[in-house]
């Protein structure tokens, strides 16, 4: 008998949520450009073993150079297979030693450092790149923000009060947790650190709080880094990506007014973060939905209506109505996966 | 009522402030290094910037420092104090002027000579041959004490033939005699000379503490051979710039081969003895003088994005920034000249470049530690030699630079290390265990109690790694 085991790497290309994160950098990418040529940058990212990110960018933007590194050896195999462009350069190392050996200082980058992990090796291999990379550089980071809390303090998912007699529990687990997540010169604010944002809906803020901080403290002045979308959704795993642009102080203004103005995407970096959760549906539905898009009120309530159900079953009117207001907001980027028989 | 009138307030400065308040701000070692470090700008100002762009630019120059528990004296030939200076050098406090404008001094405030003095005794006088005048001035304990006497008689002295000049501190003060009266002081401060102006002595200066030489500190960094240069080469990591009228040269990079991971473990009992840390670490100067020597802390980077907090697994790597500026008060570097002011925006862009560098170096020799990896490591460093600073700055000329953008513009050498061919296929297991457990194991697997922790640890690995195949 045989173990059934868990592929290595799950159909992230297919899942709509990763997929529309990924067409969202794209976009914030192509609004960059209205203001600032590519021309001269480098994507750096880790690509997977279909390359799917070199892909998307390759055919959008036909003349950036791109690197992908990658530390596993037969995944790195695999991408050589699914090598789309000659402008994709494909490397075998850890991303650590392309940071200190590789990392370019005479040209600006696009870095997509997309984790399976958030710990402080993920957080300070995020200090390296805002403290290497050059002004007018892009840095998406996307992190595994699943909170930890449930698991260390012994508590059932979506638990919403803390226990009194678990009350101990938890201050040591924050002890720790704020230890294990301390980055060299960074500073959290330890007063966010409390049951309520450990908690999973509020989680990823917190996880932005801290990653926002290290890139905060690691950019060296005139330097800043300037959020433009932070986002969560799940393919599976909850995860959060934050966006943004390291931009010398006395432009941050001009290049947020340029987000505002042009970016339905630009989210705020007030501490509000976006929901990418769209409902899964099939071709035909979409057609269906198509013809009213967009609605008025763009609160998911129309297309509800017309539909004619509820697309998460009975009982779910609040949460297919909010999934279906999601879907009105990310239409445009929901991919259409198709089936080919070759 | 009527309001009466209210007099204007005194808010001229007290003397006893600069005399008793300043000098509690100092090191006594420092206040005397600051004593050096103007004899250092009295050269600046004496010669034209065609002699200073030389290689030893300081050649022929001296300064000799004695004391013991009843004067300090310290005399140099460093072209004397010129009278149109007296406004900066003896007023506390320097108002600012252009005096110094396109030399490289270090002094900025006006206050190190008086604030030494202050610092070692009651009584001074100074004699100083300048080419505009040669001149004698006393700070008797009379003057010192007397708040409302800002004025300095001087005297006029016969000219000689060597311009220079002589300070000499008497009624020393009973904490600086215990002091200068003690060996530990003389060593001290000799390690500190030889170190702090190890770049200038490099450069042809000479100090002497009572009556002998100091030997300077340099560091030295691996480069390797041209005829034997290889496509990774074992090379420093190199990056020249200028911002605001400051201009940068930073190089990192092997002072010498580097340990294996078990040479630098620090549980080892003598491992202080067999390895040093002296030349590890980052050193900084500013127009010559070194503020910061062999740094391992955040202050220079360690442990800081990336780059390990420093332990003897590091002890080869070395690194130096060379800040130099026409104008002292756009340098780095704290009020008395040894140390670096941190939130500097200058220092702390250099400070990306030297982070960069670092990683470099960590990465490499934490790639190469291994057991294995580490003779072929010594292998290829075997085809470098030590190069000075100065060597390094002249061969850099040759080297292929790129352009660096970013707030610091420049241009850098970035060498492409060599990586090992091998993927890693081995993991090092270390723990600890109660010395009874260990020796009862070893009775139980090699019949004696007392064979190597490690050998035990690894046949216990060895059986279970059986019985897992099995």
């Amino acid at each position: 008998m045989t173990w059934l085991r868990k592929p290595k790497h799950p159909a992230y290309h297919l899942r709509s949520n990763k997929a529309i994160d990924r067409l969202v950098l794209v976009e914030l990418l192509r609004t960059f450009e209205l203001t600032h040529s590519l021309k001269e940058h480098l994507y750096i990212g880790f690509g997977g073993p279909f390359l799917e990110d070199f892909r998307l960018l390759s055919n959008v933007f036909p003349n950036l150079d791109m690197v992908s590194v990658e530390s596993d050896g037969e995944t790195y195999r695999r991408q050589k297979f699914h090598q789309c462009s000659k402008k994709v350069k494909l490397l075998s190392c850890r991303f650590e030693e392309f940071l200190s050996t590789l990392f370019p200082s005479e040209k600006p980058t696009i870095v997509w450092v997309d984790y399976v992990d958030a710990g402080r090796q993920e957080l300070t291999e995020v200090s390296g790149i805002a403290r290497q990379a050059l002004e007018w550089s892009v840095l998406r980071v996307t992190l595994m923000a699943e909170t930890p809390v449930y698991r260390e303090v012994k508590l059932r998912r979506h638990q919403q009060i803390l226990p009194s007699y678990k009350k101990k529990d938890f201050n040591e687990f924050r002890d720790d947790y704020l230890k294990a997540m301390t980055v060299a010169e960074v500073s959290y604010d330890h007063d966010l650190f409390t049951w309520e944002n450990f908690k999973e809906e509020n989680f990823p803020w917190l996880l932005s709080h801290m990653v926002l901080s290290v890139l905060e403290s690691a950019c060296s002045k005139p330097k800043t880094f300037l959020p433009l979308q932070v986002a969560k959704y799940s393919d599976g795993t909850i995860m959060l990506s934050i966006t943004g642009v390291f931009c010398p102080e006395n432009n941050r203004d001009a290049l947020l007014g340029h987000f505002k103005a042009t970016s339905p995407l630009y989210v705020t970096a007030s501490g509000l973060i976006d929901e990418i959760d769209v409902p899964v549906l099939s071709t035909k539905e979409r057609l269906k939905l198509e013809e009213i898009l967009p609605t008025e009120t763009g609160d998911g309530t129309v297309c509800v209506t017309a539909l004619g159900y509820l697309t998460e079953g009975d009982d779910s009117e609040e949460v297919s109505i909010a999934k279906m207001s999601n879907y009105e907001r990310y239409s445009r980027l929901y991919p259409y996966f198709a089936r080919m028989v070759p | 009522m009527h309001l009466r009138k209210i007099p204007h307030i005194p808010a001229n400065p007290v003397k006893s402030f600069f005399v008793h308040m300043l000098t509690r701000d100092i090191e006594l070692q420092d206040a005397i290094l600051d004593l050096l470090d103007n004899c250092v700008d009295g050269i600046q100002r004496a010669e034209t910037k065609r002699q200073l762009s030389r290689r030893l630019p300081y050649e022929g120059y001296w300064a000799s420092i004695e004391f013991d528990g009843t004067r300090f004296r310290i005399e140099d030939n460093c072209g004397g104090i010129p009278v149109r200076y007296h406004d900066y050098a003896f007023r506390m406090g320097r108002i600012k002027a252009d005096i110094d404008k396109g030399k490289k001094t270090i002094g900025t405030y006006g206050i190190g000579m008086k604030r030494a003095i202050f610092k070692m005794g009651a009584d001074c006088t100074i004699r100083t041959h300048a080419k505009d005048g040669s001149y004698r001035l006393r700070l008797s304990p009379q003057w010192i004490s007397k708040e409302d006497d800002w004025l300095i008689p001087v005297v006029a002295i016969k000219p000689a033939e060597t311009l220079g000049t002589t300070l000499e501190i008497r009624s020393i003060y009973s904490s600086v005699r215990t002091e200068f009266e003690s060996g530990a002081f003389e060593r001290a401060f000799r390690e500190a000379v030889a170190t702090h102006y190890a770049y200038i002595i490099g450069k042809g200066f000479e100090v002497r503490i009572n009556g002998k030489a100091v030997t300077p500190r340099s560091i030295s960094l691996l480069f390797a051979e041209e005829a034997v240069r290889s496509k990774h080469p074992i090379m420093p990591f190199i990056y020249e710039g200028k911002h605001d009228g400051v201009d940068v040269f930073l190089v990192v990079g092997f002072t010498s081969p580097i340990p294996s991971r078990e040479e630098a473990d620090e549980g080892l009992e003598n491992y202080k003895e067999r390895y040093s840390s002296a030349e590890a670490g980052w050193t900084v100067i500013c127009n010559d003088r070194t503020v910061v020597y062999c740094d391992k802390t955040p202050l220079t980077g360690w442990g800081v994005s990336g780059v390990p907090q420093y332990h003897m697994q590091f002890i080869a790597i070395s690194g130096i920034v060379i800040f130099s500026a026409d104008d002292a008060n756009l340098l780095p570097m704290t009020t008395t000249k040894r140390g670096i002011e941190a939130s500097s925006p200058l220092y702390l862009q250099v400070r990306d470049k030297m982070i960069e560098g670092t990683k470099m170096f960590t990465q490499y020799t934490n790639q190469w530690k291994g057991k294995d990896l580490v003779a072929k490591s010594r292998c290829e460093m075997r085809s470098t030699h030590k190069a000075t600073l100065d060597e390094i700055r002249t061969r850099a000329l040759k080297l292929h630079m790129t352009a660096t953008r970013g707030a610091v513009k420049g241009k850098q050498y970035k060498p492409v290390l060599p990586r090992p061919d091998k993927k890693k296929t081995t993991e090092r297991i270390v723990f600890t265990r109660a010395v009874r457990d260990v020796r009862r194991v070893s009775q139980y697997i090699f019949d004696s109690p007392d064979r190597n922790p490690s050998n035990v640890g690894a046949r216990c690995f060895d059986v279970i790694l059986e019985e897992a195949r099995e």
